[in-house]
């Protein structure tokens, strides 16, 4: 167990290292000069140079690489251009808002994708079955931010219900609770009908199994027998799903907090994209590759800790 | 735990959950009354106005620092008015002497404001490498009389000194004390600041706030706070005001017929000839467009009021150059007023360039799409074939920019746009030769057009002035590296209750807004 952990980590490293270098790489062969576009139509020459070799532009490729990894090992992302901020502390203030905005959405997607999956087994062959599946097949093949749209349009411009933009009041929590409704509502709504497929599928399976079979014959009610006996089996390989899909869960957040000018990792990032404010560029993409390879490695290490099966793999 | 639901249940609890949300109250996103909210479209990143990019850069010292004067909406002709300064008057073409105002002070222990305060901050930035030089380059010196008094003496007489130099960007005035200590410039912390409002909370790409500065002595600005929104797209932005997310927005040209047909409950629409001007520009120095005959085949070939209609609704008419209509030096006419494609096809025939093929090069941006579309299909019954070739707004600035590479010598088409200036001069200076590889992409060289630009700076007859213009003008056009598109309409949406200032750039005053 110990060197598959050690393994495991050393895999994450790399992929850390491979995915920074190309993102380096991809950043330099992105055309559009930095300096040109931060200082806007009326820069001298003079004034864009000095800026450029404030950005560490004027270095060759490989020297700010390794400039860059050099202070990332002593924990230092680099610094924000303009703002002269450190990249880690502007990081770590938004970063709350999308990870909670992820959990929430995943959070509520887990519940609704459950309840339906459930149902969608207990009128199993029935019309209500195949709406669940049409449904569910719909709401997946939306993407997020078209929802996110839509919602806007509806709840917050229409029946003004919720704030169109933004996180809430800073230390109100009803005020950032309501300003996450819709934002969590658009990033999870595609899971909705994932987990409910997915949880069908598997609850379908277990039902076959003995132990239900023994369930049905004692003459439990199938509500009973769907919730308090099927659903703990089949959730397993639901669970070890939403590690990995906590990866896209961000992804999709970053363009729901676009549509509602939510401030998280997204519009940092797009905002440093769109201004080629580099240093912000590799400490946002560093750091949230770091946090997804930690949450797919710790959901790995846990998943072999508890099933027997991969346990007997790593031993073998 | 034994957890169990059941249909009833199940219904009543989304029942309930349905009844309270319809309950909700129209939410509030900030406090009412008297904050004043403002939507912007990017966030601030300078605000030393040695400095200042943009938009937001511009709009918080507005309220955090003072000049000397200040302008009024540009509806109303730009008019300035003393602002810092209690007294402002010429001694003559090349003296202006100012009298700051009693009861100015920064905040910090750095005192008053005083005529040395003005003085380093004018000549911090004449004759530097800060892009707002060009407002003070016929700057001499400030000379201190006392502490509020000074004469600021120029090289030469040039009378739009006042409203190129003093009104924004380089014009603000900054503690000397305070800039110097912290290092003789500074970014996003303003280190002293003699506003009617002062800088509050900052949460980066999501909102600004300033509150009134209890020190300031002038006249009370009408809100206690002002908050500025950033969303970077215009349609999103509208939804949001639609929203009662903020009270005043500038939304997309493309939103003026929707607007105009339902304006949302309560706002007011602002149509007005705005001072950004847009224009293609054709370079002469690119190898298939060298010849004057094909440059002037593109001339012939663009309709221009396809583009006004299809891209601006039709709300504004054909600019004859760069010099805004509404200065009063504008030419009257194009020389090549009226679209004819047998012309354009003959002169391509003349010049042996039949199937000729170009590419050029947009922002991403709707208007500047439309733009490009409807020119590829006015250049096509020409026989042009025309490649768009979209480009985001980094890519876009190193396009004719020579630090950026060997690039800018042959691009070919360029759809461009720049933010105007009050004076004519302060849109021509893009086009002058030593601007080739900075900001003139057309390449366009004229000895003439430099002695006319220099003569018009000095030049105090404002018929003469006019006449320099227009034949400035026709140089440009004669090249065959520019077509004159628009001065794009400038579109906003505001809380019918409110008063908004926009200031000629565009940009709004947030100090002057006030309620009906």
């Amino acid at each position: 167990m110990l060197a598959y952990a050690i393994r495991r980590l050393g895999l994450s490293l790399l992929i850390l290292i491979v995915v920074m270098t190309a993102m380096y790489a991809m950043v330099f062969l992105v055309p559009g000069d930095p300096a040109s576009l931060a200082l806007g139509p009326r820069a001298t020459p003079e004034l864009k140079e000095a800026l450029r070799e404030r950005m560490g532009l004027d270095q060759p490729i490989l020297t700010q690489i390794l400039y860059f990894f050099g202070n990332v090992l002593q924990g230092d992302l680099g610094t924000d251009v303009w703002s002269k901020r450190p990249v880690l502390d502007q990081i770590l203030e938004v970063f709350p808002n999308t990870l909670i905005l992820g959990v929430v959405a995943l959070g509520w997607a887990l519940i609704m994708g459950v309840l339906l999956g459930c149902a969608a087994v207990i009128w199993r062959d029935t019309l209500a079955d195949r709406l669940l599946g049409v449904l569910s097949v719909s709401v997946i093949s939306i993407p997020s931010f078209v929802v996110a749209i839509y919602a806007l349009i509806i709840f917050a411009v229409w029946l003004k219900w919720l704030p169109a933009i933004g996180a809430g009041q800073k230390g109100d929590f009803a005020s950032q609770a309501r300003a996450l409704i819709l934002p969590a509502f658009a990033v999870g709504v595609g899971w909705v009908g994932y987990l409910a497929r997915l949880i069908r599928a598997s609850m379908l399976e277990v039902m076959e199994a003995p132990h239900i079979r023994t369930a049905r014959a004692f003459g439990m009610s199938e509500r009973d027998i769907v919730f308090r006996h099927a659903l703990r089996v089949a959730i397993v390989p639901t669970i070890s799903i939403l590690a990995v899909g906590f990866g896209s869960i961000l992804s999709s957040a970053v363009f729901v907090e676009s549509v509602f000018s939510r401030p998280g990792i997204g519009t940092l990032i797009t905002a440093a994209v769109e201004k080629r404010n580099y240093p912000v560029v590799m400490g946002t993409v560093l750091f949230m590759t770091a946090f997804y390879l930690a949450v797919v490695t710790a959901a790995d290490l846990l998943i072999a800790r508890l099933d027997p099966r991969v346990r007997d793999v790593l031993r073998s | 735990m034994h957890w169990s639901t059941d249909r009833r249940g199940f219904l009543k609890a989304a029942g309930a959950g349905l009844a309270a949300a319809a309950a909700i109250p129209r939410f509030a996103w900030a406090a009412e009354g008297t904050t004043l909210r403002l939507r912007v479209g990017a966030d601030f990143q300078v605000l030393d106005p040695f400095g200042i990019i943009g938009e937001l850069d511009d709009i918080i010292p507005r309220c955090t620092n003072v000049t000397l004067v200040r302008l009024g909406d540009m509806r109303d002709g730009n008019q300035w008015r003393p602002w810092a300064a209690e007294k402002i008057e010429w001694l003559d073409d090349t003296r202006l002497a100012f009298t700051l105002r009693e009861g100015l002070s920064w905040t910090g222990d750095y005192g008053p404001v005083t005529a040395a305060d003005v003085k380093f901050s004018f000549e911090r930035i004449a004759g530097s490498d800060s892009a707002w030089a060009y407002q003070f380059e016929k700057l001499k010196e400030v000379e201190v009389i006392d502490d509020r008094s000074g004469i600021i003496h120029l090289t030469e007489p040039f009378a739009p000194f006042i409203v190129i130099a003093l009104p924004y960007y380089g014009g603000h005035i900054v503690s000397q004390k305070a800039v110097e200590a912290a290092g003789g410039s500074y970014t996003t912390e303003i280190p002293a600041q003699c506003g009617p409002y002062l800088f509050d909370t900052w949460e980066q790409n999501q909102k600004v706030t300033l509150k009134a500065n209890p020190d300031w002595t002038g006249e009370k600005p009408a809100f206690e706070r002002v908050e500025f929104y950033i969303v970077t797209d215009d349609q999103a932005a509208q939804l949001a005001y639609e929203a009662d997310a903020y009270d005043f927005t500038r939304v997309a040209v493309g939103a003026a017929a929707q607007l105009q047909g339902a304006m949302p409950e309560g706002a007011a629409l602002i149509e007005a000839p705005g001072t950004r001007y847009a224009w293609l520009t054709i370079n002469m120095n690119a190898e298939p467009l060298k010849d004057p005959r094909v440059r002037q085949a593109i001339q012939y070939a663009y309709d221009g009021q396809a583009v006004l209609d299809g891209a601006y609704d039709g709300l504004v008419g054909r600019s004859t150059g760069v010099v805004p209509p509404t200065s009063g030096f504008a030419r009257p006419t194009n020389l090549i007023a009226t679209r004819d494609v047998e012309k354009a096809k003959a002169l391509l025939a003349e010049a042996g360039a039949e199937g000729l093929e170009l590419n050029l090069y947009a922002l991403t941006d709707g208007t500047s799409q439309t733009i490009a579309q409807i020119i590829q299909a006015n250049l096509a019954e020409a026989g042009i074939t025309i490649n768009i070739q979209p480009v985001d707004d980094a890519a876009y600035w190193s396009l004719g920019d020579m630090t950026a590479g060997e690039g800018y010598k042959s691009i070919e088409l360029v759809l461009m746009n720049f933010a105007g200036g009050i004076d004519p001069t302060e849109n021509l200076v893009w086009f002058r030769p030593d601007q080739i590889g900075i900001y003139n992409w057309s390449f366009f060289d004229s000895a003439e057009y430099e002695s006319l630009y220099q003569a018009s700076m000095t030049e105090q007859d404002l018929d003469k002035r006019r006449d320099m213009f227009n034949r400035m003008e026709d140089l440009m056009e004669a090249s065959g590296g520019f077509v004159f598109i628009c001065f794009e309409p400038y579109l906003a949406i505001h809380d019918a209750d409110l008063v908004p200032v926009i200031l000629a750039d565009g940009h709004p005053d947030p100090v002057a807004f006030r309620r009906a």
